[in-house]
């Protein structure tokens, strides 16, 4: 049994060096900013969340920088940027950052490795699983599906640590529930997986809900998973709650992913797993923990064919399958284990054969984590990025936009112009957390008429083609003063646009300012604004940003102070406000909008992004405005609007806290169960 | 196949098959498949055409490509260097699988002397990931007359990672002493130290030439088409030859410090200590 171990942890020691081999400590330790896909964009939710929200005391907040402001982490997963700013206290962040970014690829193989530790299989399936794992992480078939190198490489480590710490959870909670003791465990599970990604945190339902498949242990298992996910979900209540309640804040992303051939779910690599994956399902059919394996499956499969038509990503459940194919088949020895002899040299045997095998699959994936972690400061035009952004730092005005190109990625990514907040301190349009956002849609309608290349990244809206000229009264709404150009055919529309300047030229790369626009984020309107009578607010507002003839009268959802509706977008009433000298001064900082104002009374339209956490001092009430901004009547001369708190982030406060009552009283009252 | 029959075998005769055997083949079936590298990866391949015709000093070069791989090619261009220009032709956005691409370049042509005159052609696109590649060919055309070259040679192939030594065997098959200007055209992805230089070869004798490779940005598993030209003056008639060869770009050849063979050899006396202990604990 020790040298079994031994064996073990000598060939976990091996999986690692191995991965290793391929990320190179001295690219992850080295201080530079890592780049790719996009994940040079999370580099500055890293940083905003440790030098903005967290000495706030807050894990979720505004961010000002992109999408005219969004709700960070309201919709997206805060485990691994809290644990990039944990590490940060002993590290730079720049290698705190890459450190995580690569956790769920090291975590993969020893949770894998756990797992069947817990389900009973004895030596050496749990190290062989743990081995499986390698083909699957270097899978290269595709690199957006998540959990694999390329995926994690393209930005998507949040999900790649989740479903590391979902594979552990299938472990934990067979062996839980069969012995009915890890409660708490499995729960605080349960919490870090709803942190880290919301498929791993909707899949751990998945895995709980086979042990309700049976009559003898219905009940026990039901008041097991009962607590478990009661506690997890109590726990999660700070997070969760905020996110089920915003809900109808969010641009919704849900689209049957196209996938071109059977090989890109069933790619070479992963054959000879799969082939054992067969071969171990026929031969150890009786065996109860086959069939908790297969039930896993199954539901992949399954929530992948509904997953459109309940609003998820059905691309979410592959990589979950792929792992289960590529692993099982280590469980091929089961049926004749206790003849085999030698089985440390069978398990060495298999660890070569599996790095041979690995390897000779493997292409790109050396380029691509070279090109990453050698950071934006290792690509040739560093200089020249910095550059661009040393400039626009020093000119000051309001919102940056730029043209989408993938030639940007010469600066490391596509997506380089997404941290113009963190290079240049300058706020921008375009960001990375695109369902994060109610403004998203009308922004990448706006890159579609910026750019000769436009990414229109939501099925469900339609955009158009390069057309500065047009594109104008609509860089007004959102407040933007620069626009910084890439190709000859967006130099030649620009041109034709008189309210554009050419202000600096950098190489290939020139920067225009849009002359007719002050730079304000507060302005008093010149037209009465109009209650639109609309079922669907999103569709309609959509339609009346694209229509220049109507988007300087500004629409809401809700009764206004002056009464005007409107039935349709055809027929709005345009009423003129007369306006004496405006005089209003303001100042944006990041989560609050203070601004004086001579026009009490008048609506003010603030081009910052709605939500409900916003709330103000010196107005009644924040209305949501077209196209997705903030509209107050001032009571007075001083206003403040600042992103709070609402009852939902108070009652999931409270949830969290009585979750943690609970384990501190489990902690302290006699013990029935085993914690 | 092999591995898809054994494990037919397995299936079928599963109660007849000892366990012994069952481990063996488990460890066949396995090994088979990891050693056995198919070439069934997503991949992007061209068949490229060319044709050319000149008149009226002008030449007129028609090229023709179809994606052959199992994915779609984007951003795809054509590139033509010929008699010191180079010209670009539309670029294509995306090229699905099994489409064609085609482009027609022109350019007038104002060479010293008639004969025979190489033409490089790039095909340069991205894969999904925004990747570059270019595929390169490189051909003859004849201006006003066709000129026959008096040398031959062969490119031996080579295999490297990130540095390699490109031999060249070139002959002259003529009386005369010759000196023909030899270069070596390689994809972006490849440097060649050496530049053009002239070549002094006596009549019906050989010489050996090495050009030093370094690999650029070129991706391991990728198989690359170089030339090496020969181009010089006969009888007034500018004469070209064109040696094709390969470059195999093959990744790093350790794993955790070991070199392939020696990883191999470990794998075998592995094998072979468990398949002996199996077997003798048996007979015992």
């Amino acid at each position: 049994m020790k040298k079994e171990g031994l064996v073990d942890f000598l060939l976990l020691i091996l999986i690692f060096s191995f991965l290793l081999g391929y990320f190179n400590p001295h690219l992850l330790l080295s201080q530079t900013i890592t780049t790719g896909g996009d994940t040079g964009s999370h580099y500055y939710t890293a940083v905003y969340l440790k030098e903005v929200l967290l000495p706030k005391g807050k894990i979720m907040g505004w961010i000002q920088g992109n999408y005219a402001g969004f709700p960070l982490f309201y919709h997206y997963f805060p485990l691994p940027f809290l644990l990039m700013v944990l590490l940060s206290l002993v590290l730079p962040m720049t290698i705190a950052f890459k450190l995580v970014s690569v956790l769920g690829i090291f975590l993969l193989p020893l949770c894998v490795y756990i797992t069947f530790r817990l389900l009973k299989y004895n030596f050496p399936i749990p190290i062989l699983g743990a081995l499986f794992t390698l083909p699957f992480l270097f899978m290269e078939a595709n690199s957006m599906w998540g959990a694999n190198i390329p995926s994690t490489l393209a930005g998507e480590f949040s999900y790649g640590i989740g479903i590391s710490l979902l594979f552990l959870f299938l472990g934990t909670l067979y062996a839980g529930i069969q012995e009915k003791k890890w409660v708490v465990l499995n729960a605080f599970l349960v919490f870090l997986l709803g942190l880290s990604h919301g498929y791993a945190v909707i899949f751990s339902g998945v895995i709980g809900s086979y042990f309700l498949f049976t009559k003898k242990s219905f009940w026990e298992n039901f008041k097991y998973l009962f607590q478990v996910f009661g506690l997890g979900f109590l726990l999660l209540g700070f997070w969760i709650i905020p996110f089920l309640a915003n809900l109808p804040w969010v641009t919704e992303y849900v689209t049957r992913w196209h996938i071109s051939s059977i090989f890109e779910v069933f790619p070479k690599i992963l054959w000879p797993g799969m082939g054992l994956t067969i071969l171990a399902l026929i031969l150890n059919h009786a065996d109860r923990r086959s069939w908790y394996f297969l039930y896993q499956m199954g539901l992949c499969f399954f929530l992948y064919l509904v997953s459109p038509y309940i609003g998820m990503l059905d691309i979410r459940f592959v990589p979950i399958f792929q792992i289960f194919i590529a692993i099982f088949g280590a469980t091929f020895l089961l049926s004749f284990l206790e003849e085999i002899k030698v089985k440390e040299v069978l398990a060495a045997i298999t660890f070569i054969i599996v790095i041979l095998w690995t390897n000779s699959n493997v292409t790109y994936i050396r380029h691509w984590i070279s090109w990453n972690y050698t950071g934006y400061e290792g690509k040739a035009a560093w200089p020249l990025f910095k550059k661009i952004n040393d400039y626009l730092r020093q000119s000051k005005g309001g919102r940056v936009v730029y043209e989408h190109s993938p030639l940007n990625n010469t600066f490391g990514t596509e997506r380089a112009f997404e941290s113009l907040p963190f290079f240049a301190g300058r706020k921008t349009l375009e960001g990375l957390y695109m369902q994060s956002s109610i403004s998203s849609p009308f922004i990448f309608y706006l890159q579609s008429e910026v750019s000769k290349v436009c990414s229109g990244p939501f099925p469900q809206y339609q955009y158009t083609s390069l057309n500065v000229p047009s594109a104008v009264p609509k860089l007004k709404i959102f407040n933007v003063t620069q626009y910084i150009v890439r190709t000859p055919e967006a130099k030649k529309s620009v041109a034709q646009a008189k309210a554009f300047k050419l202000e600096k030229k950098f190489d290939d790369y020139e920067i225009y300012r849009l002359t007719t626009n002050d730079g304000h984020y507060v302005v008093p309107l010149s037209f009465q604004p109009v209650m639109l009578k609309t079922q669907n607010w999103k569709k309609d507002f959509y339609l009346w940003f694209r229509n220049n003839q109507i988007n300087d009268l500004y629409l809401t959802k809700d009764p206004l102070p002056n009464r005007l509706t409107a039935e349709s977008l055809d027929n709005l009433p345009r009423i003129p406000i007369p306006i004496k000298e405006a005089k209003i001064s303001e100042e944006v900082k990041e989560g609050e909008i203070s601004f004086t104002t001579n026009l009490p009374g008048h609506p003010h339209l603030i081009k910052v992004s709605y939500h409900p956490n916003w709330q103000v001092e010196g107005a009644e009430k924040i209305y949501l405005v077209s196209p997705s901004l903030m509209l107050v009547f001032p009571k007075q001369s001083q206003v403040r609007l600042f992103f709070g708190k609402t009852i939902y982030n108070y009652l999931g406060e409270f949830f969290s806290f009585t979750g943690l009552l609970l384990i501190f009283l489990k902690a302290f009252l006699p013990k029935r169960t085993k914690i | 196949m092999l591995a898809m029959l054994i494990a037919q075998m397995v299936i079928l005769n599963m109660q007849q098959t000892s366990k012994y055997q069952k481990v063996i083949i488990f460890l066949v079936f396995f090994l088979t498949c990891a050693l056995k590298q198919a070439v069934l990866a997503s991949y992007l391949s061209f068949n490229i055409n060319l044709k050319t015709e000149v008149r009226n000093k002008e030449l007129k070069v028609l090229v023709t490509a179809l994606n052959k791989g199992d994915e779609s090619a984007y951003h795809v261009q054509t590139e033509l260097q010929v008699a010191g220009k180079t010209i670009f032709a539309q670029k294509q956005a995306e090229l699905p699988i099994n489409a064609p691409y085609q482009a027609q370049l022109t350019t007038a042509l104002s060479l010293p002397s008639s004969g025979t005159y190489p033409l490089v052609l790039i095909l340069h696109y991205t894969d999904a990931n925004q990747y570059p590649f270019s595929a390169l060919t490189v051909q003859t055309f004849s201006y006003l007359e066709e000129a026959k070259s008096p040398v031959f040679g062969q490119l031996k192939p080579i295999t490297f990672e990130k540095e390699g030594k490109l031999q060249l065997k070139i002959k002259n098959l003529s009386e005369n002493k010759v000196s023909p200007l030899l270069y070596l055209v390689i994809p972006q992805e490849l440097t060649v130290e050496e530049k053009p230089k002239p070549v002094e070869i006596d009549s019906r004798s050989e010489q050996n030439l090495t050009f030093s490779l370094k690999n650029f940005s070129a991706l391991a598993g990728s198989t690359y088409q170089v030339f090496a030209v020969a181009e010089g003056s006969d009888q007034n008639l500018h004469y070209t030859q064109i040696f094709p060869g390969t470059v195999k770009i093959v990744s790093s050849q350790k794993i955790l410090g070991l070199s392939y063979s020696t990883l191999f050899l470990i794998l075998i006396v592995l094998l072979a200590l468990f398949i002996l202990t199996q077997l003798f604990q048996r007979k015992k």
